[in-house]
């Protein structure tokens, strides 16, 4: 196990050494010029030139990506050239609410792909099998985007169960910080007031993300369990007169679950590049609608930012999958 | 008329998905010569007239006919997946051919690149590109063929280091072909039945994607009738005209549909012992 976790973390430190090259070469080599977006539109040529000075763009590209590295290992981003705030700090404010929203949907996620999998390889071939098979191709094709904007029509709009964003009604004080996760944060001070409202705002944008990405996770579950259960093993078990409900639950839905999990790494990522659509929906002040914004005025510092921290986390979410899969899955060598 | 049944209809769903993507193609052949407006023309008498009589879609807030826009948009829609697929589809082909094939040090670096590539949620790394090159259909469709080429150069890699194994393979070296010629016209070719059913599905994945760049502002602009940019541009009415949005949104439901089944026959067709995964 620790052999397997130092070469999985000496891989780690070149992949990450390879995502800030790709990202800093990327965000300063390019033929937009940052110092004329930071100085503003109406700033003469001198003073575009007074700002690539003091944001060190005159300096050869390798210099300042060598003094970006130095800064990394301090954990310093470097500043915001529009707020001129720490870009670790702007993204620390932000990233819980995204955070929120991620795990959220990843956990609600996994549970219903799960189910739902099971339910439609146990029914084989029954109504329900065909109806939840739909459902999965059906979520395939929908764009997230379109149906955050259909739900968001329907059960706020028609409807008026559900607010249409934000993480809390405006003018409402979040709860004091602990985690920055409003759910855990209010719950843990006893405020269930404010978590209720906060998991009104959270079901929205967490449908859109979960109905978008369970599609392809609910399918590999149906056909892995009905795999499993094809097995020598499973027919063994049978045989020697175990109930089915243990069979099914113990033996076959545990061998299937691994590869399933593999997949839900994968599918991480994707909600992570999700995120950046339905944050903007939905008002969520997080990283995706901050992300956006940096882009759209050019505040490279904070763009290499945001894309790091989603890439580390993407790593770590496959990372903790990739050893929960060992745990689990004894058969899997640790090669 | 059997490998017909065999490719294209084999069960409901691969039918589905048969006609569903022959519908689309017919509405981009047929749809713009069908409508008598133009797509760009601004009619402001008749802003968001609801779908009826005159416009069977309904008008956007400039008077647009949208049937025009959905038609005329379809070609910039599929157009922009299908140059995403194919360029990233080329690019992976000949990395991981030759990866595959050369083996060793070569082989190792380019897989290490994937996975770097590979560990960027794909939209933050277009993101940055499309920042880098500016918004538009032609840096989207790069920025996203330069995140998607990884996949398929795994996948062919992985199926070049089976077939490069094989006595053919070893008797086109013994007459002394050249490694080049071995790689593109006896390996590659023997990958395809895996690839093209991978980038028939890819156009779904690549359509989502490449209109959701254009619904952040990203991707193509207004007042190019892509359909992403449409959907972008109804959200701001989408209270008092719904239609605006909904539409183009089955439009691009339908197309990501019928272009998945098709590809998910295509494959259980090529490769049957993959089935249902």
């Amino acid at each position: 196990m620790a052999k397997f976790l130092a070469k999985r973390f000496l891989s780690l430190i070149f992949v990450v050494i390879g995502i800030t090259l790709i990202v800093f070469f990327a965000t300063h080599c390019l033929p937009a010029d940052p110092a004329r977006a930071a100085a503003g539109p109406s700033a003469s040529k001198e003073q575009v030139e007074e700002k690539r000075v003091e944001l060190g763009l005159d300096k050869p590209v390798y210099e300042q990506y060598i003094s970006y590295m130095k800064g990394l290992l301090h954990f310093d981003m470097g500043k915001s050239y529009k707020s001129k705030q720490p870009v670790t700090k702007e993204i620390s404010t932000r990233l819980a609410a995204t955070m929120e929203l991620t795990i959220s949907s990843l956990v609600i996620f996994f549970i219903l792909a799960l189910l739902l999998g099971s339910i439609a390889a146990l029914k084989r071939n029954k109504l329900v099998d065909h109806m939840i098979r739909f459902f999965s191709v059906a979520s395939m094709a929908v764009p997230p985007y379109w149906l955050a904007l259909i739900l968001q029509y329907v059960l706020y709009y028609k409807a008026s169960l559900l607010p249409a964003g934000y993480r809390l009604p405006v003018g409402v004080a979040g709860p004091d910080t602990i985690t920055g996760f409003y759910l855990l944060d209010s719950a843990l001070q006893g405020n269930w007031e404010l978590f209720f409202l906060s998991v009104k705002h959270l079901v929205l944008p967490v449908l859109s993300l979960v109905i978008g990405y369970c599609g392809i996770t609910t399918r590999m579950m149906r056909t892995q369990l009905l795999q499993e259960l094809r097995q020598d093993y499973i027919r063994t078990a049978r045989s020697k007169g175990l109930l089915e409900r243990p069979v099914i639950l113990r033996h076959a839905m545990k061998n299937a679950i691994s590869p399933i999990l593999t997949m839900l790494g994968m599918q991480a990522g994707g909600m992570i590049g999700g995120t950046v659509l339905i944050e903007k929906i939905f008002s969520w002040p997080g990283l995706g609608s901050y992300a956006l914004e940096s882009i759209l005025s050019m505040d490279l510092l904070v763009i290499a930012g945001i894309t790091m921290v989603m890439a580390i986390i993407f790593i770590l979410i496959n990372l903790i999958v990739d050893i929960s899969y060992i745990l689990i899955d004894p058969r899997v060598r640790l090669s | 008329m059997k490998t017909i049944k065999k490719y294209f209809f084999r069960d409901i769903p691969s039918a589905m998905g048969t006609i569903i993507s022959l519908g689309i193609i017919l509405f981009m052949i047929i749809g713009p010569a069908a409508t008598k407006y133009d797509p760009l023309e601004v009619d402001m008498g008749a802003k968001l007239v609801a779908p009826g009589a005159s416009h069977i879609f309904g008008t956007d807030e400039m008077g647009r006919d949208l049937f025009s826009r959905l038609a005329y948009g379809s070609w910039y829609s599929m157009g922009t997946a299908l140059a995403v697929v194919l360029l990233a589809a080329a690019f992976g082909i000949v990395a991981g051919g030759i990866a595959g094939y050369a083996g060793g040090w070569f082989d190792n670096v380019l897989m290490r690149i994937c996975d770097v590539f590979l560990s960027f949620p794909q939209i933050f790394l277009a993101m940055i590109i499309a920042a880098a090159i500016g918004a538009g259909i032609g840096p989207t469709i790069f920025a996203l063929a330069v995140s998607w080429w990884p996949n398929y150069a795994r996948m062919v890699r992985g199926m070049v280091i089976v077939i490069k194994e094989k006595l053919y393979v070893e008797s086109a070296k013994s007459i002394g072909m050249h490694p080049v010629r071995i790689i593109f016209r006896i390996i590659i070719p023997q990958t395809m039945s895996m690839v093209i059913p991978q980038i028939t599905m890819g156009i779904g994945n690549a359509l989502i994607a490449a209109s959701g760049f254009s619904f952040i502002g990203l991707g193509a602009q207004m007042p190019t009738p892509e359909w992403g940019a449409m959907i972008s541009q109804g959200s701001r009415y989408v209270f008092n005209a719904p239609y605006y949005v909904v539409i183009p949104g089955i439009f691009i439901f339908l197309s990501v549909l019928g272009f998945s089944l098709l590809g998910d026959s295509l494959q259980e067709a090529t490769n049957p012992e993959l089935k249902n995964i």
